[in-house]
């Protein structure tokens, strides 16, 4: 059974908090499905992104055992990192595929 | 060093980005605002003192570094290229003659060891092998870094192998250093962070002095009142008795260190006292106990009497106990006490204690292995008080003795050590490492006296701490500083007439001392108070007019010791 979009959520909202705890201030981000990533007026620089990649990876990869390289996928048309709701998406599109 | 915030320069070959980041949202105290001295620029750092980063002042430094980027020959040995043992030992020697030069910058140098990747198999089978293997080699040179930067008190070599232990499968992550030149996962940095703020809290003098102890289910099995002392599980041939003694045996090698014992428990005290004693399996005996509250009263107000009783703030104390609602009831309470997250299962015990960094000092002294039986020889002199009923009869029957000295470099450690810890009775709450003691010391219009106390009872070591700066007519007490095991006993008295006597000498006109207000130094103001000398409540300072003879307490035998004096 593919994860929820709900649980989906909670493992990059849970990723966030982690990441908050490097970044300054000014750059923490917001839990909202509307907190924008990169891109002109996303929040996080080049560190805080590398940072959170890999954070979201490897909780998406410890809970719900989907392998995901988001570096390969920044500059693709759907931008998945550039908001929170677009990577949700991303992932939810993923792990239905791995599990059909 | 500012307990409030400690100015740090991170210093190393790779991007510390992220471990500045944990550094800075820590929330635990000492706060550390800390700047990153240019990327990759390590020696340039540690031998340019007119480099940018240099133009602000810091009081800490931590210089992390990976052994290839600092120590060329180990880059060469990493590429299987063979390189000479004694020539890379060499190189460690030079990088620690560059690291020593820090110490004129800052008042603390923080060194992570060096470590290997965790998937690094070098020579497999002969990594271990002297002349061949790298993790032989990467050993040895960790072991000559801290045989070289050994005999500098305030230099620390952190041992990062651990938190690349704690850390796990989290400890490296090969996307971070090709994207980000960070070697390690965040994971490692969080360890590093809490290693680090605990390590600066025992330089601060915050380290934990006492541990105060449940009983049933937490010393032994069972319930002693309801089982009796010959039912409790303890010892044996049982995993759960074994794990009871496992972590007894904790508690008391702890002991050794200088770190305090007490119980606090809701039990019958006799019925407790005597499974203590009877119990054959008891490692921990009442003699290992500097006091109790055995009683059926409220946790929280029991270990607010016995610190009381032992002349020590909560702030030290370390409170361990198996039911959640006790720990829940002395977190609300008494939130200065640590109150560790306990284990359910009993087999994890002493490896819960075991991992608490909370006892760490900068210094270990003979001293700190004779604590529990000082506390002991205490008690002692606390029943013939109240046996004795007045102070001044009391204090005559000790036949109190005290050998003062000037500062000196057979005293400095225990000097430095007493002088960083003291948080009750002291003046002003400085903290200075042994060279900056020493260095401060050494102005002319300054001196430094230590007092050492003895009586029938025992000998309490060096235990007090007297710094004095003289400016025209007037001298000024810097550090009045006396251990909590001998207050009361009028050594204070004798620290403010050595003082005086010294002002006559060069025939000053005023005695005076500012005191600075702490969390925990009201001890001293309220001796100050009743001490004799005129109070400016508005700014709390005392004087006393060196004309008129503040006198020796009569019930001390004064000596001076053999000095050998800093100027």
């Amino acid at each position: 059974m593919p994860p929820s979009k709900e649980e989906i959520t909670q493992t990059i909202f849970n990723s966030i908090d982690e990441v908050n705890n490097i970044l300054t201030d000014e750059m923490k981000l917001e839990k909202s499905q509307e907190t924008l990533l990169t891109g002109e007026n996303g929040k996080l620089d080049s560190l805080g992104l590398i940072n959170f990649i890999v954070e979201v990876e490897g909780r998406v990869q410890k809970e719900f055992g989907l392998d995901l390289n988001l570096i390969e996928v920044l500059d693709s048309p759907e931008k998945p990192m550039s908001s929170i709701r677009k990577l949700v998406e991303f992932i939810e599109i993923k792990a239905n595929g791995k599990n059909q | 060093m500012n307990k409030d915030q400690i100015r740090a320069i991170l210093i190393s070959d790779f991007n510390l980005d992220n471990f500045a980041g944990y550094l800075k949202n820590d929330s635990h105290s000492p706060k550390i605002d800390s700047s990153i001295a240019p990327f990759g620029q390590v020696k340039q750092v540690l031998m340019n003192e007119n480099m940018e980063c240099w133009e602000t002042l810091h009081d800490l430094a931590i210089v992390w570094t990976q052994p290839e980027g600092v120590i060329d020959s180990f880059r060469k040995a990493l590429d299987f290229n063979q390189v000479p043992i004694e020539q890379t030992l060499e190189e460690v020697d030079d990088y620690c003659e560059a690291l020593s030069k820090l110490l004129v910058r800052v008042n603390t140098l923080l060194i992570p060891t060096w470590t290997l990747s965790a998937g690094f198999t070098g020579y497999g089978l002969l990594e271990r092998k002297p002349g061949i293997g790298l993790t032989d080699l990467l050993a040895r040179m960790n072991l000559r870094l801290a045989e070289n930067l050994k005999d500098f008190s305030n230099v620390f070599v952190l041992n990062a192998g651990r938190w690349i232990q704690s850390a796990g499968k989290e400890a490296f992550n090969p996307k971070l250093w090709y994207m980000g030149k960070i070697p390690f996962g965040n994971q490692v940095f969080k360890e590093a962070v809490s290693d680090i703020k605990s390590t600066l809290t025992s330089i601060l003098g915050g380290a934990k002095k006492l541990i105060l102890v449940d009983l049933d289910d937490t010393l032994w099995g069972g319930t002693v009142g309801e089982d009796g002392w010959k039912s409790l599980k303890l010892g044996g041939h049982d995993p759960i008795g074994e794990a009871f003694s496992d972590f007894q045996k904790s508690l008391k090698s702890l002991t050794r260190r200088g770190i305090l014992l007490g119980i606090i428990s809701k039990n019958e005290e006799t019925v407790a006292l005597d499974a203590i004693e009877k119990n054959p399996e008891m490692i921990l005996k009442r003699e290992d106990f500097v006091g109790w509250r055995i009683n059926w009263t409220d946790k929280a107000q029991n270990i607010l009497d016995l610190t009381n009783e032992l002349n020590l703030g909560v702030q030290s104390t370390v409170f361990i106990d198996d039911n959640p609602m006790e720990r829940a009831r002395v977190k609300e309470a008494l939130p200065d006490v640590l109150v560790p997250d306990w284990p359910k299962d009993k087999m994890f015990y002493k490896d819960c204690l075991m991992s608490l960094n909370c006892f760490n000092t900068p210094v270990i002294s003979l001293e700190d292995g004779q604590r529990t039986k000082m506390y002991g020889i205490e008690s002692k002199r606390k029943k013939l008080k109240e046996k004795l009923g007045s102070l001044e009869k009391w204090l005559k029957t000790l036949e109190t003795k005290v050998v003062i000295e000037e500062i000196n470099p057979a005293n400095l450690q225990r000097s430095s050590q007493l002088f960083n810890k003291t948080n009750q009775m002291n003046l002003s709450t400085r903290r200075l490492t042994e060279e900056e003691l020493m260095d401060w010391g050494k102005e002319k219009n300054r001196r430094i006296w230590t007092f050492r106390v003895s009586d029938k009872f025992g000998d309490s070591g060096l235990t007090g701490l007297l710094s004095v700066e003289c400016n025209g007519t007037q001298m000024l007490i810097i550090d009045f500083v006396l251990s909590c095991r001998v207050m009361g006993r009028k050594i204070e008295e004798l620290m403010l007439h050595t003082a005086y006597e010294y002002g006559r000498s060069l025939n000053l006109k005023t005695l005076s001392a500012n005191y600075l207000k702490t969390k925990k130094n009201n001890p001293c103001l309220t001796f100050l108070k009743q001490s004799g000398l005129e109070h400016n409540e508005k700014t709390d300072t005392f004087k006393w007019n060196l004309e008129t003879p503040y006198p020796q307490p009569e019930c001390i035998t004064v000596s001076n010791g053999d000095s050998q004096t800093l100027n």
